[in-house]
Formats: C-alpha cells, structure tokens, sequence
C-alpha cells in the first residue's frame, strides 16, 4: 500500500461523479463509470493484500490531517485500515465493480444513476476507513441521500414509500448515534479520534450521560442498519423495490456497516458493557435469525425472500458479536461474525445479481410462475445454486465457514440460543433446496421457451463472486487470520476484563 | 458625544445615507432596473466602515469600542452581524431585480425600506440601553409591515394585519418588560441593569415573582421576531402572502436580528439566572420545533411549508440559546452564530429559487414542481442540495451547523433536548424530501425552461458556494463565531 491509496479509494467515485456532471455526451457513461468501479477493484485489492500482517502496528496506511480544529474540538481527516476493515474494503470495491454491470441495462436518466451509485461508493468506502468517529458519522449519513435516490427513482413496486422508510429507519438510528457520539467526544475532550478511543476506552467520569445509556444508543443506530429484530422494518420493501445493483449494494456492503460498527465501536470501545448485556444481544439475535428465516419461508417474491434470508443471517452476525460473555471463545465469536458478514456480502451479492439478471428476461420474480428454467438458463442456474448452497451452509463454500465459527464460539456460552439459532440453518436449508426445486428444475414452462442465457459481460460479477466464495470456502485461513489479526485488541480487551 | 462616537456607527450612518440616496435616484431616472445595482456598490461603504471598526476592535485591549455613553457597543459581536445583514441584504437586493421587473412600480421605496429595515438590524446586536434596543426593534420591524402589502392583494393584506398586530402585542409586551426593568433598577442601561439587579440578592427566579415574569415577557417579546411558538402564527401566513424577497430577507436577517438580540439580553441582564432561562428555552425549543415540523409535515403550499420550516428552525437554535448553563460554556452562543450563518446561506438559497420558479409556474403549489430535473437539472440540484441541507444531511453547512448545537446542548447536559432535536431532524426529512421527490420523480409539469440571468445565477451560486464550504470547512466560521460571543460571558 502507498500513503494516500484510501483517500484515492474514497474520493476517485466522487470526482467521477462530477465528471460525470460535465461529461460530454459523445463518451460513454457507462463505460466511464465502469473503468472507474475497476480502478477501485484493484486498489482495494491492493488495499487487501497490502496489508502487513505480520506487522504489529493495528491500523495501516494511516492518513491525518487536522479538518476542524478550534477550542477542545478536534476533528481530523483521519484514515486507516486494520485486519477488520481491509476485508470490508475488499467487499465493496468488489461488489461496487458487480453493481456497476448490473447496472448496465438502466436505460432511464442514465448520468444521474451512475452519479448517485458512485457517491454511494464513495460513502460506504468511507464508513470502512475513517477513524474519525465525526467523519464515520458524515460518512455514515451521506450514504442515505444517494440511497434515497436510487431507490425512488430507479425501483419498482413501491418505489418511493420504500425509499422514505428506509430514509426514515436509518435516519432514526443516526440520530441515537449522533447523540452517543457527541457524548463520548465531549467526554474525550473533545476529540473524536477512533484509535486512542479504542485504546484508552471511555472516561466514565467525564461522560454526560450514563455510560450504559451512550452504550445502547450506538447498539440501536447499528441494530438498524444490520437489521435486527424489531427494527428490521425497512429492510424487506427497500430490497425488494431496489433497483438490481442497488439491492447488491444494500444487502452486501451497507448491511455490514451496521455489524461493523458494532464490533468497531460498541464492542471496541466499551468492552465492559458489551460483556454485561451479551445476554440481552444474544436473545434478540435469535429471535431475530428464526424470525428472519420463518418469514423467508413462506416469501413468493424471489427478491423479498433473498431480502428476509439477509435477514435471518445477520442475526447470526450479532449471535456471533454476543459471545463475549465468554473468554474463552471470545476470539471465535467475533471472527465469525465478520466471516459472517463478508461471506453475506458475496453470497447475497451473488443471489441478487442472480435475481435481477433473471428478471431483466424474464419480467417476473413471483415463484409460482417460474420453473425448469436450468434448460434455457444453465449459467445462472449455477451460479444461484452455488450462492443459495452457501447461503445455507455447505461445507466448502464459503458460508460454512462462518457459520460454524460463529456457533462454535457461541455453544460454550449460550447452549440454548445456539441451539435454537441453529434451526435456523435448517430453515435456511428449507427454503432454499425449495426455491432452487421451484424455480429451476421441474417442468420447463412454456412461456420461458425462448429466454437466453446469460452473455459473457453479464457473466463476469457471476464468476468473481462465485470464485470468492469458492475460494474463501477453501482456503478461509487467510481471511480469518486478517479478522484475527484485526479482532485482537477487541478480543484481548474482554479477555482481560474476564467475562465470566 | 464626539467624533468617536459618531464613527462607530458609521456603517449605519452610511446605509442610511445610501437609502435616502436610493429615493432621490428613484425619483430622477427612467431605467429602474439601475437601482439595485446601486444599491450593491452603495453597500460597500458600510462594508468598508465595518471592516475598518473590526480592525479597530482587534487592537484594543478588552474587543469592544463604547460610544454614546455607554449605549453602543461596538464588538466582534456586533460586527459579526452587520457584515452578515449587509451581505444578505446585497444578495436579497440582486435577487429582486427579477421579482420587481414584474411588479413594475414602488422600486425606490422597496429597495429604501429594505435599507431601512437593515439599518434597525445592524444596529440591534449593538444596542446597550434598552431605549435603543428599542427603537432599532420597531425600525428594524415596521419597513418590513409596508413590504408585505407591496402586492396589495387580499391574502397579504390579511397577513399584513396580522403581522402588524401581532408585532404591536409583542413590542407592548417588550416594553412591559423594559418598564418593569426600569422600575426595579432605575437605569436603562444594559450593565448597569445587570450589576443594579444583583444587589436584590436573588439567587434563582423562583424566589422572585417580578424576575420570573421580566424572563417571561422578554422570551416572548423577542420570540415574535425569530418564529417561536406560541407567538408564531405570523409566519406562515407572511410567508404565503409576502413577496418572496421580503420573505427571504425576513426568514433570515429578521431571525438573526432576533436572536441576536436575545442572546444580548438573556447574557448581559439575566446572565446570573442563567440556569432558570436555560431551561425555559429548553422547553420552548421542543415545543417550537415539533410543532414546526410536525406541521410543516402536511403543508402542500411550498411557502407555508416554508414557514413552518422557519419555525421549526427557529426551535434548532433556541437549543443554542438554552445550551449555556455550565459556566464558561460558550458553546451555545457560538453554535447559534455558526448556524445562523449556515441557515441564512441555506434558506436564500431556497428563496431565490423560488423567486425564478413562482413567478414562471403561477402557483406555490409543490405538485406543480414536478419535473423540474428534467427541464433546468442545475437549479433541481442547488435546490436539493439547500434541502439537503435544511435536513441536516452532509456535506452541507447545517449539518455542521446541527452537530454543533446539539453538542452544546449534551456539555450543558441538556442531552433530553438534544435528543428531541435530532428525532425533529428525522420528521423534517419527510417533507423536505417530498419536495426533493417532486423534483426528480414528480409528474412531469414545468412546460418550458427559464433563461437565468447571470445576475440571478449569481445569487445563487454564492449562497449555496458557502453551504457547501461550510459544510466541508467549518472551522473559519467556528473561530468567528467563538471570538464574537467571547463579549457575551
């Protein structure tokens, strides 16, 4: 990695966004906007493999620069990688190259779509690199504006309402968090610098409110965007009325905001609390996963059952998060839940692009009407069976590897909570070996006589997406490791407070 | 009084020069179009005589130049404030061109009383005695009463009325409070005021009837001229009625007027009430901006809509004023000042669009701004990002602007308020983002495209220049605004 590659990661989308403002109209737009999501591939690719491992120094790559500086304020531009967020960086470079081919066919308003995916990109980069929790916070909340759009613009089905109610959920959690985060700057003395927060924790003399209530603010903000059960509302109606690129982008990379902030901050930075309400967590995570998963089952829209699935997985991710009761698997738990949330993010990627490329030729998403589709569509059939395989937890593909971590992890301390998340595997099992039944085997249907297959562009997001998830199914080793090598300090933290 | 004495009201001296000047042109020339320019290179007088007095201000020892027997006060403050009313003034002025063109009469009259009406602000913040504050009040107020009826149709007649009233109650119910004042400490002077009613001896209003109501009277005196319930039921009727350049000026000079002056008063005279008024205006603040937005969540006129909006910003910075009570916190002041600045930058923004889309659409109906982005794409994403930014979403100068005072608000450990602000910003994203909606999405209705006028793409661009600077680089204006309220504590 050279200095300054994440500011480049952050700001390349957003100056071709304003490229695209003025861009002549003889150059193509998409062919532009691809170039650029490539670019970004690689260099989080760099950013990825970059990243020293053996080297003791946690963030990498760092960038500061003094933004807002006056009294006992201090904000910085402050930027950097660790073992937790280098992966997260991976994803969505990854999926944000995926997007942009999915997005090829958008024929409505073409400039302003790319415009708004790319300050999209933009957004979520950010999220994953600041370590300025004033500049995770802009970041966090520039992300809903091009959102907003992209939904009510360019959806289908109940563009706009979903679009607002994703707003509106989102929004609501920011709020809760804007208020934890001002309360533990001011605490701080004003500096919002994520790493000595992470190091020296929270002064609980100084703190405003009660330390438990700042604690809960920052679970609710993160609890939406993952989603957790209750607050999960927005998620089904703004995955399903998305356009294709922007479900990916929604359901693989900006889910995992949420779970990374709860690991990054909640867990990083009160480690005490997390262990005294891991219980608590732990419940509504179960409920959650079967909550997620009985819904899936009984879904007719292709789309909104991918979305409920999501669903039932993250919860797995906030089960694995909860561990922390216990020291001794403390490690597992929380590189599960980020194996968790990177397999998601592939897995779902993979099962929307699926989804939408069928769709785009099939007009329907509605089960009932689909069926025997492996004869006219061999490719895509592959590549949903591969993700939905994973998605349940085959061993040897990449979902597997996650799961069990998290549920090895999570046994010792919560035998019953684990036991009744575990269902939701076999849930999980259910509705997908049915959907891929239903959907791609049986009778052919007259209708879909004349359907093509997939073309070599559209194939390429397929193959990069399924080759991950092969790969981190196989050869998990490296990514755990990075997590591991990231999660240390968490782990080490709640080790040496000595959950019980 | 001296020469000295004269120069530091300078700037007023010479805006008044400059609007009488404005009448006398008005009389003598055929091409009105002419005035407004005027104007703007008239401004620049007064700007420089500003910038001379905050050079001077600088170099003394305590900030503050005092002249008029103790009357004036000339300060950071102050300045902060008449350069903000010139500017906006200057910009609200280029803005008419467009508006009056149509209008075709009372040119000299309209740019004079807008003159005039700046002339009460800039003098405001200023004032130490409470017989300037006020005259510069009632001056800064009743120019603003003739502007509404420039149309003289029925709705602004009625809103006419109504302003006109409801500012008599308010200036009744000020001078109630003045009176009160006088009474009990028997000087009109805003210092020696503070130091007279610190001899009683009371260390809470509670204990003192006759305190408890003066905190009263003067939160509701003055909480007519920024928007706050329960005295605001001018406002959307203005609003509505008004012409939009007198509604963008009042929507944005009369409020930091307004609040200008209740930060002077509520310091400098109850400064050691601090904790009883905080919390009057922490309640106050709640009330104003759920009522405001919660409104504002079913208006389909975009000029109601508008004024509820006002009020409900109108509720954000009263958190900046209740946000005071640790000692030697000054963050709440400042934070008002920086979102002031931020707010007049945002709201011009939206006025001035509206001023060109009104007059060519012939209804203030937000349906009928369907299709904008299609037509004029440039002015559909300067209008969204001014709505973005009265939501409080980046990268914009009130997202700064909000942050700021809802951390003023949680280091005075006023986080419940806090908390009611920022779930306010939640419920004022739904309407303002209707209208960005209605923008992009809206059933196509705007027929033809508008030609802009350098002129007016130029007001444009300069407000919503500084949004998005402040938004991305506060800390300028941070300074600014923490060294002009240093005079208050």
């Amino acid at each position: 990695m050279f200095d300054g590659i994440l500011s480049i990661l952050i700001f390349l989308p957003l100056l071709g966004a304003l490229f695209l403002l003025v861009i002549p109209k003889n150059i193509s737009i998409r062919f532009f906007v691809l170039v650029i999501s490539l670019v970004e591939l690689i260099l989080s690719f760099w950013v990825f493999l970059g990243y020293d491992i053996a080297s003791s120094t946690r963030f990498q790559s760092q960038e500061i620069l003094s933004w807002i500086s006056f009294d006992n304020f201090k904000i910085s531009y402050h930027l950097g990688v660790d073992g937790l967020s280098a992966p997260m960086v991976l994803l969505t470079g990854l999926l944000g190259f995926c997007a942009v081919i999915a997005s090829w066919k958008i024929k409505l308003r073409v400039r302003e779509y790319f415009i708004w995916l790319l300050i999209l990109q933009t957004s979520i980069m950010g999220v994953f690199t600041s370590l300025d929790l004033f500049l995770f916070f802009l970041f966090w909340e520039l992300e809903l504006i091009p959102m907003y759009f992209l939904i009510s613009i360019w959806g289908s089905g109940r563009k706009e309402y979903s679009a607002m109610k994703f707003l509106l959920f989102t929004f609501i959690g920011s709020a809760f968090m804007l208020v934890a985060i001002l309360s533990i700057g001011l605490a701080a003395g004003g500096t919002f610098n994520l790493v000595t927060l992470l190091e020296q924790g929270i002064q609980n003399t100084t703190l405003l409110l009660p330390i438990a209530l700042v604690f809960w603010f920052f679970v609710i903000g993160f609890s939406i965007k993952l989603p957790i059960w209750p607050v999960h509302g927005w998620l089904p109606d703004a995955h399903t009325d998305a356009p294709t690129a922007v479900s990916v982008m929604l359901a693989g990379v900006l889910l995992k905001m949420g779970g990374y902030g709860l690991i990054r901050i909640v867990a990083g930075v009160f480690p005490e609390l997390i262990i005294d309400y891991s219980n608590i967590l732990a419940i509504f995570a179960v409920i959650t996963v079967i909550y997620g998963a009985v819904l899936t089952l009984r879904q007719t829209d292709l789309k909104r059952l991918i979305a409920f699935s999501s669903v039932s997985h993250m919860g797995l991710v906030l089960l694995g998060i909860a561990v922390s009761v216990s020291t001794a698997k403390v490690a597992l738990g929380f590189s599960g839940a980020a194996m968790q949330m990177f397999t998601h993010g592939t897995i779902t990627g993979l099962l929307f692009l699926s989804v939408g490329l069928m769709y785009d030729k099939l007009h329907t998403r509605y089960i009932p009407d689909l069926g025997g589709l492996v004869v006219r569509m061999p490719v895509l059939t592959i590549s949903f069976v591969i993700a939905g395989l994973a998605s349940l937890g085959l061993p040897g593909l990449s979902g597997f590897v996650s799961e069990l971590l998290i549920f090895l992890g999570a046994f010792t301390s919560f035998p019953w909570h684990t036991g009744i998340a575990a269902l939701g595997i076999i849930f999980a099992a259910g509705y997908i070996l049915w959907v891929i039944q239903r959907v791609f085997f049986g009778p052919e249907k007259d209708r879909f006589k004349n359907v093509s297959d997939v073309n070599w562009f559209e194939m390429v997001p397929l193959i990069l997406l399924v080759i991950s998830i092969l790969i981190v199914g196989i050869f998990p080793f490296y990514l755990i490791e990075l997590f591991e090598h990231g999660l240390d300090p968490i782990v080490n933290a709640i080790t040496n407070l000595g959950g019980n | 009084m001296t020469l000295d004495d004269v120069y530091l009201i300078l700037p007023e001296i010479s805006m008044t020069v400059l609007a009488i000047a404005v009448v006398i042109v008005d009389l003598f020339i055929k091409n009105k179009k002419i005035i407004p320019y005027f104007v703007c290179f008239g401004l620049i007088v007064p700007i420089i005589f500003s910038s001379l007095l905050w050079t001077d201000v600088a170099n003394t020892e305590t900030s503050q130049l005092i002249g008029f027997w103790n009357s004036i006060s000339v300060d950071f403050f102050a300045l902060s404030f008449k350069f903000l009313t010139i500017i906006i003034i200057g910009l609200v002025s280029l803005a008419s061109i467009h508006y009056l063109r149509d209008l075709n009469r009372n040119h000299g009259e309209y740019y004079a009383l807008l003159l005039f009406s700046s002339i009460g602000l800039m003098l405001l913040p200023a004032s130490r005695d409470l017989i300037g504050i006020y005259l510069a009040l009632e001056l800064s107020t009743l120019p603003m009463i003739i502007l509404v009826n420039l149309r003289k149709t029925a709705l602004s007649g009625e809103a006419t009325v109504k302003f006109f009233v409801l500012n008599a109650i308010s200036s009744a119910i000020i001078l109630l409070g003045m009176v009160i004042l006088f009474g009990a400490t028997g000087t009109t002077n805003i210092t020696d005021i503070a130091l007279n009613l610190g001899i009683y001896g009371y260390s809470s209003v509670v204990e003192n009837f006759g305190l408890l109501i003066l905190l009263v009277l003067f939160a509701v005196g003055f909480g007519f001229k920024i928007g706050m319930v329960p005295v605001h039921m001018w406002i959307p009727d203005v609003y509505q009625a008004a012409p939009m350049p007198i509604v963008s000026f009042l929507s944005v000079a009369s409020k930091a007027g307004g609040f200008a002056i209740l930060l002077v008063i509520f310091y400098k005279v109850f400064g050691a009430y601090v904790k009883d008024w905080s919390l009057l205006f922490g309640v106050l603040s709640c009330i104003t901006m759920t009522l405001g937005n919660i409104v504002a969540l079913r208006q389909n006129d975009i000029k109601r809509l508008l004024g509820y909006s006002s009020i409900a910003h109108a509720g954000y910075l009263l958190i900046g004023v209740a946000a005071n009570s640790v000692s030697g916190n000054d963050l709440g002041a400042s934070s008002v000042l920086f979102y002031l600045v931020a707010y007049a930058a945002t709201n011009l923004v939206v006025f001035f669009i509206l001023i060109l889309l009104v007059n060519m659409i012939g209804s203030h109906q937000i349906t009928n701004f369907g299709g904008l982005a299609r037509k004029m794409p440039w002015i559909a994403i300067i209008f969204t990002v001014a709505l973005i930014s009265l939501i409080g979403l980046p990268p914009t100068g009130l997202f700064v602007g909000k942050i700021y005072l809802f951390s003023a608000a949680i280091k005075s450990g006023l986080t419940w308020l806090a908390i009611v602000g920022v779930i306010n910003s939640v419920i004022s994203a739904y309407y303002y983002l209707r209208i960005v909606r209605v923008l992009f999405v809206g059933e196509s209705q705007i027929k033809e495209k508008l030609v802009i006028t350098p002129i007016h793409a130029t007001v444009l661009i300069i407000p919503i220049v500084i949004v998005i600077f402040l938004g991305i680089y506060p800390s300028p204006l941070l300074t600014i605004a923490r060294k002009a309220v240093e005079i208050l504590s």
